[in-house]
Protein backbone atom coordinates (compact mmCIF):
# COMPACT_ATOMS: atom_id res chain seq x y z
CA UNK A 1 0.00 0.00 0.00
CA UNK A 2 2.88 2.34 1.01
CA UNK A 3 4.84 2.31 -2.54
CA UNK A 4 1.02 2.77 -3.95
CA UNK A 5 0.32 6.00 -2.26
CA UNK A 6 4.19 7.32 -2.82
CA UNK A 7 3.74 6.82 -5.95
CA UNK A 8 0.29 8.59 -6.07
CA UNK A 9 2.08 11.50 -8.07
CA UNK A 10 3.20 9.20 -11.34
CA UNK A 11 0.01 7.64 -11.24
CA UNK A 12 -1.34 11.15 -11.83
CA UNK A 13 0.42 11.91 -14.63
CA UNK A 14 -0.25 8.89 -16.12
CA UNK A 15 -3.56 8.95 -15.83
CA UNK A 16 -3.81 12.51 -17.50
CA UNK A 17 -1.68 11.09 -20.29
CA UNK A 18 -3.93 8.41 -20.70
CA UNK A 19 -6.96 10.53 -20.85
CA UNK A 20 -4.56 13.43 -23.37
CA UNK A 21 -5.49 16.38 -21.04
CA UNK A 22 -2.74 19.23 -20.29
CA UNK A 23 -2.15 20.18 -16.94
CA UNK A 24 -3.52 24.10 -18.47
CA UNK A 25 -6.92 22.12 -18.96
CA UNK A 26 -7.36 19.87 -16.54
CA UNK A 27 -6.18 22.71 -14.02
CA UNK A 28 -8.75 25.27 -16.13
CA UNK A 29 -11.65 22.51 -15.76
CA UNK A 30 -10.47 22.20 -11.73
CA UNK A 31 -10.39 25.92 -11.36
CA UNK A 32 -6.85 25.59 -9.61
CA UNK A 33 -3.44 26.81 -11.61
CA UNK A 34 -1.52 24.17 -13.91
CA UNK A 35 1.47 24.67 -11.24
CA UNK A 36 -0.64 23.19 -8.58
CA UNK A 37 -1.23 20.18 -11.29
CA UNK A 38 2.72 20.08 -11.86
CA UNK A 39 3.35 19.97 -7.85
CA UNK A 40 0.37 17.07 -7.66
CA UNK A 41 2.47 15.12 -10.10
CA UNK A 42 6.13 15.98 -9.30
CA UNK A 43 5.03 14.79 -5.82
CA UNK A 44 5.66 18.13 -3.91
CA UNK A 45 2.69 19.04 -2.94
CA UNK A 46 -0.63 16.63 -2.29
CA UNK A 47 -4.17 17.24 -3.17
CA UNK A 48 -6.70 17.41 -0.71
CA UNK A 49 -10.12 14.54 -0.40
CA UNK A 50 -11.77 17.22 -1.64
CA UNK A 51 -9.34 17.83 -4.61
CA UNK A 52 -8.90 14.23 -5.42
CA UNK A 53 -12.44 13.22 -5.95
CA UNK A 54 -12.45 16.31 -7.92
CA UNK A 55 -9.19 15.46 -10.17
CA UNK A 56 -11.16 11.81 -10.33
CA UNK A 57 -14.60 13.59 -11.83
CA UNK A 58 -12.41 15.87 -14.28
CA UNK A 59 -10.25 12.66 -15.37
CA UNK A 60 -13.45 10.12 -15.70
CA UNK A 61 -12.28 7.77 -12.99
CA UNK A 62 -13.18 6.39 -9.66
CA UNK A 63 -11.02 7.10 -6.47
CA UNK A 64 -10.23 3.77 -5.96
CA UNK A 65 -8.73 3.78 -9.77
CA UNK A 66 -6.79 6.78 -8.98
CA UNK A 67 -5.64 5.61 -5.27
CA UNK A 68 -4.74 1.49 -5.70
CA UNK A 69 -3.29 1.40 -8.85
CA UNK A 70 -2.01 -2.23 -8.78
CA UNK A 71 -2.89 -2.97 -12.13
CA UNK A 72 -1.99 -0.66 -14.85
CA UNK A 73 -3.64 -1.92 -18.19
CA UNK A 74 -1.01 -0.69 -21.00
CA UNK A 75 -3.41 1.08 -23.82
CA UNK A 76 -2.22 0.68 -27.33
CA UNK A 77 -4.69 1.61 -29.84
CA UNK A 78 -3.50 0.17 -32.75
CA UNK A 79 -6.15 2.12 -35.33
CA UNK A 80 -5.75 5.54 -36.23
CA UNK A 81 -9.50 6.94 -35.31
CA UNK A 82 -10.77 10.25 -36.17
CA UNK A 83 -12.15 12.77 -33.72
CA UNK A 84 -14.86 12.48 -32.60
CA UNK A 85 -14.93 8.82 -31.90
CA UNK A 86 -11.66 9.03 -30.68
CA UNK A 87 -12.75 10.89 -27.76
CA UNK A 88 -15.49 8.61 -26.98
CA UNK A 89 -13.37 5.51 -27.61
CA UNK A 90 -10.31 7.03 -25.04
CA UNK A 91 -13.09 6.96 -22.77
CA UNK A 92 -14.37 3.47 -23.49
CA UNK A 93 -10.53 2.38 -22.69
CA UNK A 94 -10.57 4.08 -19.23
CA UNK A 95 -13.74 2.73 -18.37
CA UNK A 96 -12.04 -0.73 -19.63
CA UNK A 97 -9.05 -0.21 -17.22
CA UNK A 98 -11.09 0.73 -14.29
CA UNK A 99 -12.89 -2.42 -14.64
CA UNK A 100 -9.49 -4.42 -15.27
CA UNK A 101 -8.84 -2.46 -11.85
CA UNK A 102 -12.05 -3.55 -10.26
CA UNK A 103 -11.88 -7.38 -10.81
CA UNK A 104 -8.37 -7.37 -9.27
CA UNK A 105 -9.38 -5.12 -6.41
CA UNK A 106 -12.74 -7.90 -5.71
CA UNK A 107 -10.47 -10.55 -5.98
CA UNK A 108 -8.10 -9.02 -3.37
CA UNK A 109 -10.60 -7.92 -0.95
CA UNK A 110 -12.39 -11.57 -1.28
CA UNK A 111 -8.68 -12.86 -0.50
CA UNK A 112 -8.21 -14.33 -3.57
CA UNK A 113 -5.97 -14.11 -6.97
CA UNK A 114 -7.66 -13.75 -10.04
CA UNK A 115 -6.20 -17.01 -12.45
CA UNK A 116 -4.31 -16.17 -15.39
CA UNK A 117 -5.05 -17.76 -18.56
CA UNK A 118 -1.99 -20.14 -19.31
CA UNK A 119 -3.16 -21.15 -22.74
CA UNK A 120 -0.93 -19.98 -25.84
CA UNK A 121 -0.33 -20.52 -29.22
CA UNK A 122 1.40 -19.74 -32.18
CA UNK A 123 -0.76 -18.48 -35.00
CA UNK A 124 1.54 -20.31 -37.88
CA UNK A 125 0.37 -21.09 -41.74
CA UNK A 126 -3.33 -20.06 -42.79
CA UNK A 127 -3.42 -23.80 -43.79
CA UNK A 128 -2.67 -25.08 -40.06
CA UNK A 129 -5.74 -23.05 -38.86
CA UNK A 130 -8.04 -25.47 -38.53
CA UNK A 131 -6.48 -27.90 -36.88
CA UNK A 132 -5.25 -25.51 -34.23
CA UNK A 133 -8.74 -23.80 -34.25
CA UNK A 134 -10.12 -27.80 -33.22
CA UNK A 135 -7.94 -27.81 -30.87
CA UNK A 136 -8.36 -24.79 -29.08
CA UNK A 137 -12.36 -25.69 -29.04
CA UNK A 138 -11.44 -29.31 -27.86
CA UNK A 139 -10.03 -27.83 -24.66
CA UNK A 140 -12.68 -25.06 -24.03
CA UNK A 141 -14.99 -28.20 -24.70
CA UNK A 142 -17.23 -26.67 -26.69
CA UNK A 143 -19.33 -28.06 -29.90
CA UNK A 144 -18.58 -27.25 -33.78
CA UNK A 145 -21.62 -24.65 -33.07
CA UNK A 146 -21.24 -21.88 -30.82
CA UNK A 147 -23.74 -19.46 -28.85
CA UNK A 148 -22.37 -16.19 -27.26
CA UNK A 149 -23.68 -17.49 -23.90
CA UNK A 150 -21.98 -20.69 -24.93
CA UNK A 151 -18.45 -19.25 -25.34
CA UNK A 152 -18.58 -16.23 -22.48
CA UNK A 153 -19.38 -19.46 -20.30
CA UNK A 154 -16.59 -21.39 -21.61
CA UNK A 155 -13.98 -18.24 -21.49
CA UNK A 156 -15.21 -17.05 -18.03
CA UNK A 157 -14.20 -21.34 -16.85
CA UNK A 158 -10.80 -20.62 -18.03
CA UNK A 159 -10.20 -17.27 -16.33
CA UNK A 160 -10.65 -14.85 -19.10
CA UNK A 161 -13.10 -12.00 -17.74
CA UNK A 162 -15.69 -11.09 -20.30
CA UNK A 163 -18.21 -7.67 -20.05
CA UNK A 164 -20.81 -7.04 -22.87
CA UNK A 165 -20.60 -3.48 -23.08
CA UNK A 166 -22.56 -0.38 -24.90
CA UNK A 167 -19.18 0.74 -26.52
CA UNK A 168 -18.67 3.50 -29.53
CA UNK A 169 -20.23 2.06 -32.78
CA UNK A 170 -16.82 1.68 -34.09
CA UNK A 171 -15.41 -0.33 -31.00
CA UNK A 172 -15.74 -3.85 -31.27
CA UNK A 173 -13.76 -5.17 -28.88
CA UNK A 174 -10.82 -4.59 -26.57
CA UNK A 175 -8.89 -7.59 -24.44
CA UNK A 176 -6.23 -7.47 -21.63
CA UNK A 177 -3.73 -10.40 -21.01
CA UNK A 178 -1.31 -10.02 -18.13
CA UNK A 179 -1.96 -11.16 -14.42
CA UNK A 180 -5.43 -12.30 -15.23
CA UNK A 181 -7.27 -11.49 -18.90
CA UNK A 182 -10.63 -9.85 -19.64
CA UNK A 183 -12.24 -9.15 -22.96
CA UNK A 184 -14.83 -6.40 -23.45
CA UNK A 185 -17.33 -6.84 -26.59
CA UNK A 186 -19.72 -4.20 -27.78
CA UNK A 187 -23.42 -4.60 -26.20
CA UNK A 188 -24.93 -2.58 -28.99
CA UNK A 189 -24.20 -4.76 -31.79
CA UNK A 190 -26.30 -7.86 -32.59
CA UNK A 191 -25.70 -11.36 -30.49
CA UNK A 192 -24.03 -12.87 -33.97
CA UNK A 193 -21.76 -9.65 -34.30
CA UNK A 194 -20.86 -9.79 -30.83
CA UNK A 195 -20.00 -13.57 -30.93
CA UNK A 196 -17.62 -13.54 -33.59
CA UNK A 197 -16.28 -9.97 -31.65
CA UNK A 198 -15.67 -12.08 -28.41
CA UNK A 199 -14.10 -15.30 -31.14
CA UNK A 200 -11.56 -12.50 -32.61
CA UNK A 201 -10.65 -10.90 -29.19
CA UNK A 202 -9.75 -14.61 -27.76
CA UNK A 203 -7.48 -14.90 -30.63
CA UNK A 204 -5.90 -11.75 -29.84
CA UNK A 205 -5.54 -13.38 -25.76
CA UNK A 206 -4.23 -16.81 -27.29
CA UNK A 207 -1.92 -15.64 -29.87
CA UNK A 208 -1.24 -12.08 -29.81
CA UNK A 209 -1.35 -10.35 -26.29
CA UNK A 210 1.40 -11.02 -22.80
CA UNK A 211 4.40 -11.33 -25.09
CA UNK A 212 6.66 -8.87 -24.77
CA UNK A 213 8.22 -8.42 -21.11
CA UNK A 214 6.06 -5.40 -20.00
CA UNK A 215 3.14 -7.29 -19.87
CA UNK A 216 3.45 -9.37 -16.53
CA UNK A 217 2.57 -9.39 -12.91
CA UNK A 218 1.33 -5.53 -12.38
CA UNK A 219 1.09 -4.75 -16.25
CA UNK A 220 -1.57 -6.02 -18.62
CA UNK A 221 -1.11 -5.44 -22.20
CA UNK A 222 -4.29 -4.57 -24.44
CA UNK A 223 -5.57 -4.71 -28.06
CA UNK A 224 -8.23 -2.56 -28.77
CA UNK A 225 -9.70 -3.62 -32.07
CA UNK A 226 -11.94 -0.82 -33.93
CA UNK A 227 -13.71 -1.88 -37.16
CA UNK A 228 -12.36 -1.85 -40.55
CA UNK A 229 -8.39 -1.33 -39.90
CA UNK A 230 -5.86 -3.51 -42.17
CA UNK A 231 -3.82 -4.09 -38.74
CA UNK A 232 -2.03 -8.17 -39.69
CA UNK A 233 -2.77 -8.91 -36.19
CA UNK A 234 -6.36 -7.89 -36.83
CA UNK A 235 -6.69 -10.16 -40.09
CA UNK A 236 -5.23 -12.80 -38.04
CA UNK A 237 -7.93 -12.68 -35.48
CA UNK A 238 -10.47 -12.45 -38.05
CA UNK A 239 -8.93 -15.60 -39.59
CA UNK A 240 -9.12 -17.63 -36.88
CA UNK A 241 -12.65 -16.40 -35.22
CA UNK A 242 -13.76 -17.31 -39.30
CA UNK A 243 -12.60 -21.10 -38.84
CA UNK A 244 -13.70 -21.07 -34.99
CA UNK A 245 -17.37 -20.13 -35.98
CA UNK A 246 -17.66 -21.21 -39.08
CA UNK A 247 -15.10 -24.64 -40.02
CA UNK A 248 -13.85 -24.98 -43.61
CA UNK A 249 -14.81 -28.08 -43.69
CA UNK A 250 -18.27 -28.03 -42.42
CA UNK A 251 -18.58 -25.10 -45.37
CA UNK A 252 -17.07 -26.88 -47.82
CA UNK A 253 -19.28 -30.13 -47.08
CA UNK A 254 -22.76 -27.74 -47.13
CA UNK A 255 -21.34 -26.18 -50.51
CA UNK A 256 -21.02 -29.71 -51.63
CA UNK A 257 -24.25 -30.72 -50.89
CA UNK A 258 -25.92 -27.46 -51.72
CA UNK A 259 -24.09 -25.94 -54.33
CA UNK A 260 -25.90 -23.08 -55.83
CA UNK A 261 -28.66 -23.20 -53.49
CA UNK A 262 -26.57 -21.70 -51.04
CA UNK A 263 -27.09 -18.19 -53.45
CA UNK A 264 -30.58 -17.76 -52.48
CA UNK A 265 -30.97 -15.36 -49.70
CA UNK A 266 -32.97 -17.20 -47.40
CA UNK A 267 -30.76 -20.27 -47.57
CA UNK A 268 -28.02 -17.84 -46.96
CA UNK A 269 -29.52 -16.41 -43.84
CA UNK A 270 -30.73 -20.06 -42.87
CA UNK A 271 -26.81 -21.18 -43.07
CA UNK A 272 -25.86 -17.91 -41.20
CA UNK A 273 -28.53 -19.04 -38.43
CA UNK A 274 -26.98 -22.25 -38.48
CA UNK A 275 -23.67 -20.89 -37.26
CA UNK A 276 -24.82 -18.26 -35.20
CA UNK A 277 -23.15 -15.45 -36.98
CA UNK A 278 -24.68 -12.55 -39.31
CA UNK A 279 -24.99 -12.90 -43.18
CA UNK A 280 -22.06 -10.79 -43.63
CA UNK A 281 -19.71 -13.23 -42.06
CA UNK A 282 -20.73 -16.12 -43.45
CA UNK A 283 -20.73 -14.48 -47.05
CA UNK A 284 -17.05 -13.06 -45.97
CA UNK A 285 -16.32 -16.82 -45.57
CA UNK A 286 -18.04 -18.47 -48.25
CA UNK A 287 -15.91 -15.84 -50.22
CA UNK A 288 -12.77 -16.73 -49.03
CA UNK A 289 -13.83 -20.28 -49.85
CA UNK A 290 -14.18 -18.75 -53.59
CA UNK A 291 -18.08 -19.85 -53.40
CA UNK A 292 -18.90 -16.02 -54.13
CA UNK A 293 -17.21 -12.93 -55.68
CA UNK A 294 -16.78 -9.67 -53.71
CA UNK A 295 -18.35 -8.01 -56.66
CA UNK A 296 -21.78 -10.35 -55.54
CA UNK A 297 -22.19 -8.17 -51.86
CA UNK A 298 -24.32 -6.27 -53.24
CA UNK A 299 -26.42 -8.61 -54.16
CA UNK A 300 -27.37 -9.85 -50.57
CA UNK A 301 -26.55 -6.74 -48.35
CA UNK A 302 -27.71 -2.97 -48.78
CA UNK A 303 -26.42 -1.65 -45.70
CA UNK A 304 -24.51 -1.60 -42.28
CA UNK A 305 -26.06 -1.97 -39.20
CA UNK A 306 -28.06 0.76 -37.35
CA UNK A 307 -25.85 1.18 -34.02
CA UNK A 308 -27.06 3.60 -31.62
CA UNK A 309 -24.39 6.31 -30.13
CA UNK A 310 -23.38 5.35 -26.92
CA UNK A 311 -22.49 7.84 -23.76
CA UNK A 312 -19.50 9.51 -24.74
CA UNK A 313 -18.69 9.28 -20.58
CA UNK A 314 -18.60 6.31 -18.49
CA UNK A 315 -19.73 4.85 -21.78
CA UNK A 316 -19.89 1.33 -20.40
CA UNK A 317 -23.45 1.90 -18.04
CA UNK A 318 -24.95 -1.51 -17.98
CA UNK A 319 -28.30 -1.93 -17.05
CA UNK A 320 -28.85 -5.52 -17.09
CA UNK A 321 -26.39 -7.10 -14.85
CA UNK A 322 -26.94 -10.24 -15.43
CA UNK A 323 -26.10 -10.41 -18.96
CA UNK A 324 -23.57 -7.17 -19.32
CA UNK A 325 -21.03 -8.10 -16.38
CA UNK A 326 -18.86 -11.29 -16.30
CA UNK A 327 -20.58 -13.53 -14.14
CA UNK A 328 -17.42 -14.55 -11.93
CA UNK A 329 -17.23 -11.16 -11.23
CA UNK A 330 -20.64 -10.33 -10.33
CA UNK A 331 -20.97 -13.15 -7.85
CA UNK A 332 -17.46 -12.58 -6.08
CA UNK A 333 -18.34 -8.53 -5.62
CA UNK A 334 -21.92 -9.58 -4.48
CA UNK A 335 -20.55 -12.03 -2.23
CA UNK A 336 -18.30 -9.16 -0.66
CA UNK A 337 -21.48 -6.86 -0.35
CA UNK A 338 -23.19 -9.76 1.57
CA UNK A 339 -20.73 -10.12 3.71
CA UNK A 340 -20.66 -6.21 4.27
CA UNK A 341 -17.18 -6.00 3.29
CA UNK A 342 -18.68 -3.43 0.29
CA UNK A 343 -21.16 -0.77 0.32
CA UNK A 344 -23.95 -0.83 -2.26
CA UNK A 345 -22.53 2.02 -4.24
CA UNK A 346 -19.19 0.84 -4.19
CA UNK A 347 -21.22 -2.27 -5.67
CA UNK A 348 -22.73 -0.34 -8.64
CA UNK A 349 -19.44 1.60 -9.33
CA UNK A 350 -17.94 -1.76 -9.68
CA UNK A 351 -20.61 -2.87 -11.97
CA UNK A 352 -20.61 0.30 -13.99
CA UNK A 353 -24.57 0.78 -13.03
CA UNK A 354 -26.77 3.37 -11.78
CA UNK A 355 -27.04 3.00 -7.42
CA UNK A 356 -31.21 2.61 -8.45
CA UNK A 357 -30.16 0.21 -10.60
CA UNK A 358 -28.25 -2.07 -8.70
CA UNK A 359 -30.87 -1.18 -5.74
CA UNK A 360 -33.57 -3.63 -7.94
CA UNK A 361 -31.29 -5.60 -8.23
CA UNK A 362 -30.14 -6.71 -5.13
CA UNK A 363 -33.65 -6.27 -3.89
CA UNK A 364 -34.65 -9.30 -6.39
CA UNK A 365 -31.91 -11.05 -5.68
CA UNK A 366 -33.50 -10.91 -1.48
CA UNK A 367 -36.41 -11.48 -3.01
CA UNK A 368 -36.02 -14.47 -4.98
CA UNK A 369 -33.66 -16.25 -2.10
CA UNK A 370 -36.64 -15.46 0.18
CA UNK A 371 -39.28 -17.59 -2.67
CA UNK A 372 -36.53 -20.20 -2.41
CA UNK A 373 -36.91 -20.63 1.31
CA UNK A 374 -40.38 -20.31 1.71
CA UNK A 375 -40.77 -22.85 -1.38
CA UNK A 376 -38.19 -25.82 0.45
CA UNK A 377 -40.08 -28.43 1.72
CA UNK A 378 -40.11 -28.67 5.29
CA UNK A 379 -37.00 -31.32 6.52
CA UNK A 380 -38.22 -34.29 7.16
CA UNK A 381 -34.37 -36.26 8.88
CA UNK A 382 -34.90 -39.13 10.96
CA UNK A 383 -36.14 -38.20 14.37
CA UNK A 384 -36.55 -34.06 13.14
CA UNK A 385 -39.64 -32.50 11.85
CA UNK A 386 -41.63 -35.18 11.48
CA UNK A 387 -41.20 -36.61 14.65
CA UNK A 388 -41.77 -33.76 16.58
CA UNK A 389 -44.88 -32.91 14.78
CA UNK B 1 -26.38 22.85 17.39
CA UNK B 2 -25.07 19.22 16.05
CA UNK B 3 -24.75 18.49 12.17
CA UNK B 4 -26.81 15.25 10.98
CA UNK B 5 -24.41 14.60 7.55
CA UNK B 6 -26.42 12.41 5.61
CA UNK B 7 -25.37 9.40 3.42
CA UNK B 8 -27.09 8.60 0.25
CA UNK B 9 -28.66 5.53 1.42
CA UNK B 10 -30.50 7.73 4.71
CA UNK B 11 -31.53 9.84 1.87
CA UNK B 12 -33.14 7.53 0.10
CA UNK B 13 -34.88 5.97 3.41
CA UNK B 14 -35.81 9.66 4.80
CA UNK B 15 -37.13 10.30 1.37
CA UNK B 16 -39.23 8.36 -1.07
CA UNK B 17 -38.99 4.72 0.71
CA UNK B 18 -39.44 5.59 4.12
CA UNK B 19 -41.75 9.40 3.69
CA UNK B 20 -40.27 10.45 7.13
CA UNK B 21 -39.96 14.11 6.23
CA UNK B 22 -42.14 14.84 9.42
CA UNK B 23 -39.45 13.21 11.32
CA UNK B 24 -36.61 15.23 9.86
CA UNK B 25 -38.91 18.43 10.75
CA UNK B 26 -39.14 17.26 14.61
CA UNK B 27 -35.56 16.38 14.83
CA UNK B 28 -34.41 20.04 12.66
CA UNK B 29 -34.89 21.72 16.65
CA UNK B 30 -31.89 19.74 17.45
CA UNK B 31 -29.73 19.22 14.50
CA UNK B 32 -28.76 20.84 11.25
CA UNK B 33 -29.07 18.56 8.16
CA UNK B 34 -25.74 18.08 5.47
CA UNK B 35 -25.27 16.38 3.03
CA UNK B 36 -22.32 16.17 0.13
CA UNK B 37 -22.36 16.69 -3.80
CA UNK B 38 -20.93 12.95 -3.59
CA UNK B 39 -23.78 11.46 -1.74
CA UNK B 40 -26.23 14.10 -4.11
CA UNK B 41 -24.76 12.45 -7.44
CA UNK B 42 -25.67 8.89 -6.26
CA UNK B 43 -29.59 9.96 -6.44
CA UNK B 44 -29.68 8.70 -9.83
CA UNK B 45 -33.31 7.89 -10.66
CA UNK B 46 -34.48 9.74 -13.39
CA UNK B 47 -38.04 9.27 -12.34
CA UNK B 48 -37.32 10.60 -8.60
CA UNK B 49 -34.82 13.46 -9.91
CA UNK B 50 -37.46 16.42 -9.07
CA UNK B 51 -38.66 15.27 -5.77
CA UNK B 52 -34.83 14.79 -4.48
CA UNK B 53 -34.21 18.30 -6.34
CA UNK B 54 -36.75 19.65 -3.61
CA UNK B 55 -36.07 17.57 -0.91
CA UNK B 56 -32.69 18.79 -0.48
CA UNK B 57 -33.16 22.18 -0.88
CA UNK B 58 -36.05 22.12 1.86
CA UNK B 59 -34.21 20.63 4.40
CA UNK B 60 -30.31 20.15 3.61
CA UNK B 61 -27.26 22.62 3.13
CA UNK B 62 -25.12 20.08 0.55
CA UNK B 63 -21.93 21.22 1.02
CA UNK B 64 -18.07 19.62 0.82
CA UNK B 65 -14.89 19.43 3.41
CA UNK B 66 -12.70 22.65 2.92
CA UNK B 67 -9.95 20.75 4.52
CA UNK B 68 -8.12 17.57 4.74
CA UNK B 69 -9.19 15.34 6.97
CA UNK B 70 -7.63 11.72 6.20
CA UNK B 71 -4.14 10.68 5.45
CA UNK B 72 -3.46 9.11 1.67
CA UNK B 73 -3.17 5.63 3.20
CA UNK B 74 -6.52 5.71 5.13
CA UNK B 75 -8.11 7.78 1.85
CA UNK B 76 -7.07 4.93 0.17
CA UNK B 77 -8.48 1.94 1.96
CA UNK B 78 -11.99 4.03 1.59
CA UNK B 79 -11.90 4.23 -1.55
CA UNK B 80 -11.62 0.54 -2.20
CA UNK B 81 -14.49 -0.45 -0.38
CA UNK B 82 -17.04 2.61 0.13
CA UNK B 83 -18.28 4.70 -3.29
CA UNK B 84 -17.62 8.95 -3.29
CA UNK B 85 -20.99 9.26 -1.65
CA UNK B 86 -19.66 7.76 1.60
CA UNK B 87 -16.76 8.92 2.10
CA UNK B 88 -17.52 12.64 1.36
CA UNK B 89 -19.83 11.99 3.94
CA UNK B 90 -16.99 10.62 6.71
CA UNK B 91 -14.68 13.78 5.39
CA UNK B 92 -17.57 16.41 6.20
CA UNK B 93 -18.64 14.82 9.37
CA UNK B 94 -14.91 14.69 10.99
CA UNK B 95 -14.40 18.33 9.45
CA UNK B 96 -17.60 19.75 11.28
CA UNK B 97 -17.50 17.14 14.03
CA UNK B 98 -21.19 16.28 12.90
CA UNK B 99 -22.33 12.83 13.23
CA UNK B 100 -22.70 10.46 9.74
CA UNK B 101 -26.11 9.00 9.18
CA UNK B 102 -25.23 5.68 7.59
CA UNK B 103 -27.34 2.79 6.60
CA UNK B 104 -24.47 0.47 5.04
CA UNK B 105 -22.73 -1.38 7.67
CA UNK B 106 -19.49 -1.26 5.26
CA UNK B 107 -19.49 2.42 5.87
CA UNK B 108 -20.88 1.92 9.80
CA UNK B 109 -17.79 0.52 10.58
CA UNK B 110 -15.36 2.26 8.54
CA UNK B 111 -17.00 5.11 10.79
CA UNK B 112 -16.15 3.40 13.89
CA UNK B 113 -12.79 2.75 12.89
CA UNK B 114 -12.46 6.98 12.00
CA UNK B 115 -14.04 7.57 15.66
CA UNK B 116 -16.75 9.22 14.27
CA UNK B 117 -19.82 9.33 15.69
CA UNK B 118 -22.96 8.24 13.50
CA UNK B 119 -25.84 6.91 13.64
CA UNK B 120 -28.47 5.79 10.99
CA UNK B 121 -32.45 5.74 9.75
CA UNK B 122 -33.74 3.46 12.45
CA UNK B 123 -31.36 4.95 15.10
CA UNK B 124 -32.94 8.74 14.04
CA UNK B 125 -36.84 7.16 14.35
CA UNK B 126 -35.48 5.39 17.91
CA UNK B 127 -34.80 9.08 18.86
CA UNK B 128 -38.32 9.88 16.95
CA UNK B 129 -39.80 7.16 20.12
CA UNK B 130 -37.61 8.17 22.59
CA UNK B 131 -38.99 11.94 22.45
CA UNK B 132 -42.55 10.72 22.07
CA UNK B 133 -43.55 12.31 18.74
CA UNK B 134 -44.04 8.89 17.27
CA UNK B 135 -45.68 5.74 18.93
CA UNK B 136 -44.00 2.25 18.22
CA UNK B 137 -46.78 1.29 16.41
CA UNK B 138 -46.04 4.28 13.98
CA UNK B 139 -42.35 3.27 14.34
CA UNK B 140 -42.78 -0.29 13.32
CA UNK B 141 -45.06 0.84 10.70
CA UNK B 142 -42.26 2.81 9.04
CA UNK B 143 -39.94 0.14 9.22
CA UNK B 144 -42.60 -1.85 6.95
CA UNK B 145 -42.99 0.61 4.76
CA UNK B 146 -38.64 0.69 4.28
CA UNK B 147 -38.96 -2.75 4.11
CA UNK B 148 -41.70 -2.92 1.14
CA UNK B 149 -39.79 -0.02 -0.47
CA UNK B 150 -36.83 -2.70 -0.91
CA UNK B 151 -34.79 -1.10 2.12
CA UNK B 152 -32.15 -4.11 2.98
CA UNK B 153 -33.17 -4.67 6.89
CA UNK B 154 -34.89 -7.63 8.26
CA UNK B 155 -38.57 -7.58 8.14
CA UNK B 156 -40.26 -7.45 11.77
CA UNK B 157 -42.16 -10.66 12.93
CA UNK B 158 -45.62 -10.90 13.62
CA UNK B 159 -46.08 -8.89 17.13
CA UNK B 160 -43.02 -7.39 17.35
CA UNK B 161 -42.82 -4.13 19.02
CA UNK B 162 -40.32 -1.61 17.31
CA UNK B 163 -38.41 -1.20 20.79
CA UNK B 164 -37.70 -4.82 20.65
CA UNK B 165 -37.06 -4.76 17.02
CA UNK B 166 -34.69 -2.38 17.44
CA UNK B 167 -32.71 -4.10 20.51
CA UNK B 168 -32.43 -6.61 18.23
CA UNK B 169 -30.79 -5.24 15.06
CA UNK B 170 -28.49 -2.81 17.67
Amino acid sequence: MGDIIHNLHTRLAEVRALVSLSQTTLAGKMGVSPSLISHWEKGTRTPSETQLLDLARHLGITLDYLLNSEIRPSFQCRARVTSPQRDAIDQTLLDASMQVHAVDTAYRLAGKIPQPFILRADFGSTEALPSVTSHLRDTLKLNRRVTLDELKQALSEWNIFVFDWAMPRDLSGVSFRGAFSAIFINHLQPPTRRLFTLAHEFAHVVFHLGRDNAAGKDRMETQVSIASHRDPLEKQANAFASEFLMPRSDLEALVAKHKDRLRDPAMLEAVARNFNVSRDAIFYRLTQLEFFRWSDKSAYFGGTYPLPDAPRVRVAECKNIDSQVDARFRDTALSLYQEEKISTGKLAEWFFTPRHVVEEYLAELRQSKEQVISDEPAQNHEGEAAGVA
Amino acid sequence: MDSLVFDTSALLNFGHRGDLAALLKKLSSEYKYFTTPGAQAELTDPERKQFYTAFLREYFTVQSATTPQFDLPTLARLARILDPGEITVLTLAREIKGIAVLDEKAARREAGLLDLRFTGTLGLLHQGLQRKWFTDAECLARVVKLCDARFAIPRPTVGQSFTDYFAVLK
